[in-house]
């Protein structure tokens, strides 16, 4: 049996992406990475000029390192990007980009993250969420999946007035790829 | 998201234990380079890669196996797969019975854990155990089976005593279009599966499956064959629709397989034992919940199912109607406070076929069952939580349960967690314990001095028993590093009391006479048993394409008082030692390699040695969408034996396999 040993140590290979389809995450990463690039944060939001750009996910990470792959290396407005993963909004406050997740196990809009989302309001904290409904509770930014004949695509909503309450500028290229924007509060 | 729409009980739950947090090693690392609005917004999702992991900051010695990491290893059901979680007991018994335990307990009717499938408890209410066969065999649209050591009483009743099994599929949203899967090996003799997936309009989607599996005989001590082949098959369908407000599931199933029966059941005649008939398993189901989510982060649900079975196994012969329903409302109070409350009603209708073996006094029963719940996660300060949770419960054998419990959790650092817990946890007696009479074996004229009639050897029922009891303490430890590392440590200890054991009563050769005497055991809630333990189990990622996981779980469980021999009995058949090592290593040019390892330590109450068990499986796609696999299980030794037991007195060893599986997906 000495040879199993031998098996599981050989070196591992690594793919590459294919051109048509991607996973679901890795598609999200490639979003996140450019919204960095697409919203100005006010100036005080960063300690120095080459201060990193802080991408945080809060509570469940459903990336992997699939995020950190995509952001390692990168540059974004001349600043390096770090991923960071938080699991309450306090440590949060000190991120650029929070990323809160729909766990597959929690209920979509469960009340930890509207909670999250009033913690955060305020801040220059760009907030990406996966449910449509937490636009309405002060997400700025939110996935949804496009379904369509059996395949589903992953676009984005933006909704204004939470970004400029927290002094968030997105430039026009990223507004006219987001599915939907929401201008003035949406909903009632 | 891949919501298994939790019906109720489930929901809860999970807002306890389990949601995603570390996520080790998604399933292939795609990484989009320079990417552009206009690009990702023409991609299309192959596959949800997030693996979900025991969320970091929960406060449980909960453990996660994903359906592709465990395909990895080959491992096709569900026991298998249990075999590499910690703290779980898993001993095969023969082609179609399994033991399955957490943190102890491991026994012929291990009646102390929980199984959930999508959300609805299966076991059964005759004594409260498992019919492993029903739901052996891995979904091909498995997402996860979730394993929780340690009472979870207080959010799902009564069982949930030593742990809970969550085994939860795929939402339809992720299982569109074609998928087939054909087998062949030396145990599984054939087995295929046949998934569609479509969408039904906008945010709602569907799948309809049919699966089947021929599974070949054990082998006995002497070589020669066990006669217990059984085949199952199943077929079922999904529907999920998840829009911005609502979200329903409905889903249904149903099952036949059908069972060689090894050995021999005892007969009032000589030779006072006969060969059992065939066995059956046939049933089915419709599930259903509905939630809404109102403003401000409230929500509420309703769900119910309804169960039909009928079954026909060693030594039961029974049929039952299972009609559930409950509600939950959750909601936040005052920031600090999110409480989660709900109400469940179950009512049961059981009927059972007598036999020479097995009666039960009334044969036929209807049980109805409420409780109520309510749980509050309250947030102390930025790093520092609570959970209180409390389940009051009412059956029909002893009136109202309470189960409370209380969770501490404090995040030390973001890469560690340390957390506490506290909780009760009841095991109610059921129809079997108030009311069997089993006899297990009839002992030939003259066995008991010259002249003797034939004697009974029975084990019998009583309605004065109580619950079975547990106050559990438990602390863990989980640490993380570079998100390429996860470690996860928990100890427990074990306080039981009033645990169901049995007294023998003496020989009684009066009630009938002349033809028979009788020698019984009675249950007695006489019992007590300390069990404490440790569990580790960890993840490494030391390359972007290979995953290392591992397990060591430790126990000492002691049943007290010793005169009573059930109680070393439990005490013997529980592994001290288990340990478990899996790789996952994808080789590049579409091939993959895992291999699984583990270790049982002896069981010296069932005479059964340690043994290892090896998996090995090499697999590699051979166009888009087709792939071929060839797994070997327990490679280790030719063959070996995980259990044997007085009650079932036939000796089956599991031997080595291989099997060749083809998979297409489109």
């Amino acid at each position: 049996m000495r040879w199993l040993a031998w098996l599981m140590f050989l070196p591992a290979v690594l793919l590459t992406a294919t051109a048509s389809a991607a996973p679901e995450y890795s598609i999200k990463a490639g979003y996140i990475l450019l919204f960095t690039r697409y919203v100005e944060w006010p100036a005080s939001a960063f300690a120095t000029p080459t201060a990193p750009i802080v991408v945080c996910v809060l509570g469940s990470d459903p990336f992997g390192s699939v995020l950190d792959e995509t952001l390692a290396g990168q540059l974004s407005q001349k600043r390096p990007l770090s991923v960071r993963r938080v699991s309450d909004a306090g440590a949060a406050e000190q991120c650029h980009v929070v990323f809160i997740g729909a766990s597959p196990t929690q209920p979509p809009a469960s009340p930890q993250t509207s909670q999250w989302l009033d913690t955060l309001a305020n801040h220059p904290v760009l907030t990406i969420t996966e449910t449509p409904e937490t636009l309405q509770q002060g997400a700025m930014l939110c996935f949804v999946s496009e379904v369509e004949g059996g395949q589903a695509r992953i676009r984005f909503e933006a909704s204004l007035p939470p970004m400029h309450r927290a002094g968030l500028t997105a430039s026009s290229q990223m507004l006219v790829a987001a599915r939907k924007v929401h201008r003035e509060a949406p909903g009632i | 998201m891949t919501a298994p729409s939790a019906p109720l009980g489930l929901a809860i739950a999970i807002h306890l234990i389990a949601t995603a947090g570390s996520a080790l090693a998604a399933e292939d690392n795609v990484i989009i380079r320079d990417p552009t609005f206009e690009q990702l917004a023409r991609l299309t999702v192959t596959s949800v890669t997030g693996t979900v992991r025991p969320q970091f900051t929960s406060p449980a010695a909960a453990y996660v196996l994903t359906a592709e990491e465990l395909n990895y290893v080959g491992v096709r059901n569900i026991p298998d797969a249990l075999r590499y979680a910690p703290g779980m007991q898993v001993s095969q018994f023969d082609a179609a019975r399994w033991s399955i335990s957490a943190r102890g307990f491991n026994s012929i009717a291990v009646d102390k854990l929980l199984v959930l499938v999508d959300g609805r408890p299966v076991y059964t209410p005759l004594w409260s155990g498992v019919y492993w066969e029903q739901h052996a065999w891995l979904s091909q649209d498995l997402d996860r089976i979730e394993v929780i050591n340690g009472p979870a009483g207080s959010v799902w009743g009564a069982n949930a005593m030593n742990g809970v099994v969550n085994i939860l599929s795929h939402s339809t949203r992720d299982t569109q279009g074609t998928a087939l899967t054909l087998g062949t090996g030396t145990e599984e003799k054939v087995f295929g599966s046949f998934r569609y997936g479509g969408a039904a309009g906008v945010n709602a989607w569907y799948r309809a499956y049919v699966d089947y599996t021929r599974r070949d005989d054990t082998e006995l001590g002497n070589g020669q064959s066990s006669g217990d082949a059984w085949d199952m098959g199943r077929i079922g369908f999904r529907y999920d629709r998840d829009d911005d407000a609502n979200r329903i599931f409905v889903k249904a199933e149903a099952q036949s397989g059908d069972f060689n029966q090894p050995g021999f059941m005892p007969s009032p005649t000589p030779p006072y034992q006969a060969p059992p008939p065939r066995g059956y398993n046939r049933g089915g189901f419709v599930q259903s919940s509905w939630s809404r989510r109102l403003p401000a982060g409230a929500d509420v649900a309703v769900g119910a199912w309804y169960e039909r079975l009928e079954r026909r196994l060693q030594p039961t012969d029974e049929r039952s109607d299972t009609f559930d329903v409950g509600v939950r409302y959750g909601t936040q109070l005052g920031g600090a406070h999110t409480i989660t409350t709900g109400a469940l009603y179950r009512y049961i209708k059981h009927e059972t076929a007598s036999t020479f073996q097995l009666t039960f006094t009334p044969p036929n029963r209807t049980l109805h069952q409420w409780s109520v719940y309510v749980q509050d996660e309250i947030r102390l300060e930025d790093r520092v939580g609570a959970t209180l949770g409390v389940r009051v419960e009412d059956n029909p054998f002893t009136g109202l349960e309470w189960q409370p419990d209380l969770r501490l959790s404090w995040s030390v650092t973001d890469q560690q967690l340390l957390w506490a817990a506290v909780g009760r946890a009841v095991r109610t007696p059921t129809f079997a314990d108030e009311s069997r009479r089993f006899i297990t074996e009839v002992s030939p004229p003259g066995s008991f001095g010259p002249g003797s009639p034939p004697v009974l050897n029975e084990v019998l029922g009583d309605r004065q028993l109580q619950s079975e009891d547990l106050i559990a303490y438990q602390l863990g430890w989980r640490g993380r590093w570079n998100n390429n590392a996860m470690l996860s440590a928990s100890v427990f200890y074990n306080d039981y009391d009033r645990l169901i054991l049995y007294e023998p009563q003496p020989l009684d050769t009066m009630t009938l006479a002349p033809d028979f005497w009788r020698l019984a055991v009675v249950p007695v809630n006489r019992g007590t048993a300390h069990g404490s333990g440790a569990e580790l189990a960890g993840m490494w990622e030391p390359a972007p394409r290979w995953r290392l996981f591992g397990t060591v779980s430790y126990l000492d469980l002691e049943v007290q008082p010793a005169e009573l021999q059930l109680a070393t009995i439990i005490g013997g058949s529980t592994a001290q030692v288990q340990a478990s090592l899996r790789s996952n290593l994808d080789l590049g040019n579409d091939w993959e390699l895992g291999v699984g390892l583990r270790y049982v330590e002896d069981l010296p109450a069932l005479n059964v040695d340690s043994y290892v068990g090896a998996e090995v499986r090499v697999a590699k796609e051979l166009t888009e969408g087709v792939k071929l696999a060839l797994v070997g299980q327990n490679l280790w030794e030719p063959r070996h034996a995980e259990f044997r037991s007085a009650s079932f007195p036939i000796d089956p060893y599991i031997e080595r396999s291989i099997y060749l599986a083809l998979t297409w997906r489109r």
